[in-house]
């Protein structure tokens, strides 16, 4: 494996980025679409409020995201992209157990999002493997056992994964073009922030 | 005499044109009150309250710093203003990404490209509002059209600041605006100052020129040219080429000639 710092480990690593930044934009594009067919095939209120911290599901929101590392960027994307697989999963069972057939429409809707958010956690494993760090292995039972719920805060609750996971689409494209900038490895610190 | 009034609900917007760095607010009161007012405003993201910091100039607008991105928890702004006569008051509740609206892009330029009479060359930049364009590269909306028609071409553009066009008309005038977005999010921003270019046209040959030679050979103390059969063109301002457009009707034939005068 080419050192994280050499030339053709840097152009390797812009490659990945700009894929990953690819795969990302097709995502959220899929994501935002996925959002409008579930509130509509759910009965939902798209301006719907759901709770800030819905249990279980990564936040995008990041405080002093400009002084990330870009290890620390691939390892919280890669946490984010895992946990959304299993949540994906999950909502996925639900519906097909909720409508059946009956929503084939959504079921293939979730189903493509599902996979597309599986490749792009292989692309940040990747990305891990190439700055010599190699991915943490994935915890099976990480994911807690889906919390009971009435069928409306299910309802709420995939509202929210969706909602979250078009965020981190937004921010994983982000977090991949400022680790393709060129400069020192990425595992170094970045240059503190400029004052406004 | 302009009676003291009231103020009435108050105009409030929120804009972010230095995304990721923040966001400000301005307002101004639809009508005149006559009297002095005072303006409070407060944001809240979540539980937590924010500080808009006030501009000095213009003194009905302030500044917020992201404390956070990425988020899905909406922003509420409220701005309340009283006078001696009573307060009123307006919320605006918005998303992180809805707001983003870069100022639109600078220095545009438009220029006819040598040998070409179907180009134009367009360059522009980056607003020098939008602080890191390499990690939130903008994206660009072209429009342009010749000034004796009203139809817009457009042309979007994912990077890069320039464009060529390469279907202009021919010795036509044309206006060119340029538009910016976020890449990812956001609203396109408004259009750029228009710029106005012709593309390149070949330069006529002289008329005198012929006539010149003749004169040299015979000797002639004058010459006589008919007047050529000309028809007013639209006006061809060239940047750049230096040639004057000259339009000729069909079926002319320019023969220069001298005629000796004795």
């Amino acid at each position: 494996m080419a050192a994280a710092d050499s030339p053709s480990a840097a152009l390797q690593r812009r490659d990945l980025c700009s894929r990953g930044i690819r795969l990302a934009g097709k995502m959220r594009s899929d994501v935002i679409d996925l959002l409008d067919t579930y509130v509509e095939r759910q009965g939902l209120d798209a301006s719907a409020s759901v709770a800030a911290a819905v249990e279980g599901v990564p936040v995008a929101a990041a405080e002093r995201w400009d002084e990330q590392t870009g290890t620390q960027r691939l390892l919280e994307n890669l946490a984010a992209y895992r946990a959304f697989r299993a949540l994906l999963a999950q909502m996925l069972e639900e519906q097909r157990e909720q409508l059946g057939e009956a929503d084939a429409a959504l079921g293939r809707a979730l189903a493509a999002v599902l996979l597309q958010v599986s490749a792009f956690s292989y692309h940040l494993e990747e990305l891990l493997r190439l700055e010599s760090h190699g991915p943490p292995s994935e915890e099976r039972a990480a994911c807690p056992p889906p919390p009971q719920l009435s069928l409306f805060e299910r309802k709420l609750r995939g509202l929210g994964v969706l909602r979250e996971l078009a965020q981190w689409a937004v921010r994983s494209a982000r977090d991949l073009r400022q680790l393709a900038k060129p400069g020192p490895g990425s595992s170094s610190a970045p240059s503190p922030p400029e004052s406004p | 005499l302009s009676l003291a009034a009231p103020p009435k609900e108050p105009v409030l917007m929120c804009r972010s044109n230095n995304y990721p760095k923040g966001f400000y607010c301005s307002w101004h009161l639809p009508t005149p009150t006559y009297i002095p007012n005072s303006f409070n405003i407060s944001v809240i993201h979540g539980t937590k309250e924010m500080v808009c910091e006030k501009d000095v100039f213009p003194k009905n607008r302030c500044h917020i710093r992201y404390l956070q991105l990425f988020s899905t928890v909406k922003y509420k702004v409220t701005l309340t203003v009283t006078n001696a006569l009573g307060k009123n008051s307006t919320t605006a509740t918005f998303d992180e990404f809805a707001i983003v609206k870069p100022d639109p892009p600078e220095s545009v330029v438009a220029k006819p490209v040598p040998n070409n009479p179907r180009r134009l060359e367009v360059s522009w930049q980056n607003p020098s509002s939008w602080p890191d364009p390499e990690s939130f590269p903008l994206k660009f909306f072209l429009r342009y059209r010749p000034l004796i028609l009203d139809q817009w071409q457009h042309v979007e553009l994912s990077d890069g600041t320039s464009h060529t066009i390469t279907d202009a008309y021919a010795g036509k005038e044309y206006i060119i605006q340029v538009a910016a977005k976020d890449n990812d999010i956001g609203t396109w921003s408004d259009w750029s100052v228009a710029v106005h270019a012709t593309p390149w046209t070949e330069e006529p040959k002289h008329l005198t020129t012929e006539a010149q030679v003749t004169e040299t050979t015979s000797a002639s103390t004058s010459s006589f040219m008919p007047p050529p059969t000309t028809k007013i063109c639209d006006k061809g301002a060239v940047a750049g080429s230096g040639a004057m457009a000259v339009c000729w009707t069909a079926g002319l034939v320019l023969a220069a000639y001298g005629v000796l005068f004795i």
